[in-house]
């Protein structure tokens, strides 16, 4: 009788060590190394211009962006809007628009010092960035075809935020079960619309992607 | 008045400095010296399965790259640096269809086909996880059609373009698996591929 007191919460613990483990681990592979030329934290103003600002891309999409903010304290995003053309913001990370077809919902380019896009596959991986941008695309057709287009593309701009904060498409898990489907971590850093892949592609910020976050900037 | 349409003349070409395209049509299918940037992580649609690929597509054919890829270089002006920088390239290629899977197609139609990279300044510059697209070469594609012109495009980039079993392709020096057309095979759609191996005579 005793020992069953014992065990019962022994597994208990067990069980709870467990979960905690497996709804909270970051993969090291899911997020860049390196920070930004300059900086310690990554704190800045998505400065929307006008390019980027259209009757289907509106202002409750970008300022979902936010929803990175109180998960690190070193991590802090503003959303601005350009009225016009001469607004500038120090420390701003551009947000553009174009038409890019229907190949792609939207991009990150991170840049090395002199303004050259960063080979994200080897430099991006461990370099410091000196600066990156965000296009969305405005071509409304590309998203027309998801269940809520809405929501499809303001998961796609907060996956894009997620990469300007070093996050990167999450590998497959490697024995980390517990969040994942089909070992895939239910992420919006996951590439797609909101529910592909069973339900793995998210439209919010998940425990993994804020696990990645924390690993990466901080608690 | 003068002072008005003085400061609108103004706007305008700034507007048009601002996004400037460059067109050019380079021939490079010579990759051993070239070095490989693979920039700009994109969210995309993406097809987890052969079923969702063929409800997407237009057209899913066998076809051989005619061409050397004409490409467009896009710039704009960036206050960080204070000056244009890259920020998208595509290149159009075209296509001579040699076997239809799907769609309303015949054998020996040709069609124009974009990805997403170019050559830039010596570097082969790519937002697509795709190797580029040499003449001669010989793939399987599934194909979309831009709704606002009638160049094709990969569905799901990488999930769009399949080997042709035997088929000999130009040497690709810049990739990890050349014979599967991507640049690391992670990004290759195996079960998808044993699907179409399964279900259709290539």
């Amino acid at each position: 009788m005793k020992i069953k007191k014992r065990v019962i919460p022994m597994l208990a613990g067990v069980l709870t060590a467990v979960m905690l483990t497996s709804t909270a681990s970051a993969h090291p592979e899911d997020y860049w190394a390196g920070k930004y030329i300059g900086y310690e934290d990554a704190k800045f103003t998505l400065r929307i211009s006008r390019s980027a600002q259209t009757d289907f891309l509106t202002s409750d999409i970008y300022r979902s962006a936010r929803d990175w903010n109180g998960i690190s304290s070193n991590v802090r995003v503003n959303v601005s809007f350009v009225i016009n053309a001469r607004t500038t913001i120090d420390d701003g990370i551009n947000v553009y628009g174009d038409n890019l077809g229907e190949r792609l919902l939207g991009y990150t380019t991170p840049y090395d010092s002199n303004g050259k896009p960063l080979d994200t596959s080897i430099d991006g991986l461990i370099s410091d960035w000196a600066y990156a941008d965000i296009t969305m695309n405005t071509n409304s057709s590309v998203f027309s075809v998801a269940s809520d287009p809405k929501l499809a593309a303001q998961m796609t701009f907060v996956h894009e935020v997620g990469h300007v904060l070093k996050l990167t498409h999450p590998f497959i898990s490697r024995g980390l079960g517990g969040h994942t489907i089909d070992g895939k971590p239910v992420a919006i850093m996951n590439q797609g619309f909101p529910g592909d892949y069973g339900g793995a592609v998210s439209s919010t910020i998940t425990g993994h992607d804020k696990s990645c976050l924390k690993a990466k900037w901080g608690a | 008045m003068m002072k008005k349409i003085t400061a609108i003349i103004t706007v305008l070409a700034a507007c048009a400095l601002l996004t400037a395209c460059n067109k050019s049509t380079e021939n490079f299918n010579d990759f051993d010296d070239i070095k490989l940037v693979r920039t700009g992580f994109a969210n995309r649609r993406v097809f987890e399965n052969l079923a969702a690929l063929e409800d997407y597509v237009d057209l899913a054919v066998v076809g051989k790259f005619t061409g050397d890829p004409e490409q467009e270089e896009r710039y704009r002006y960036n206050e960080f640096f204070g000056k244009d920088v890259l920020y998208f390239v595509t290149s159009t290629n075209t296509i001579e269809i040699e076997k239809v899977l799907i769609g309303d197609a015949e054998i020996g139609d040709t069609l124009q086909i974009v990805q997403d990279y170019g050559i830039v300044d010596g570097d082969l510059v790519t937002f697509s996880d795709l190797t580029p697209m040499q003449k001669g070469d010989e793939w399987l594609f599934f194909l979309k059609k831009e709704s606002d012109s009638d160049i094709y495009f990969c569905a799901g980039d990488s999930d769009g373009r399949f080997p042709v079993p035997n088929a000999e392709n130009e040497p690709m020096p810049l990739s990890d698996c050349p014979d599967l057309g991507v640049y690391d095979e992670q990004n290759f759609m195996w079960n998808t591929y044993n699907e179409i191996l399964e279900k259709y005579d290539i």
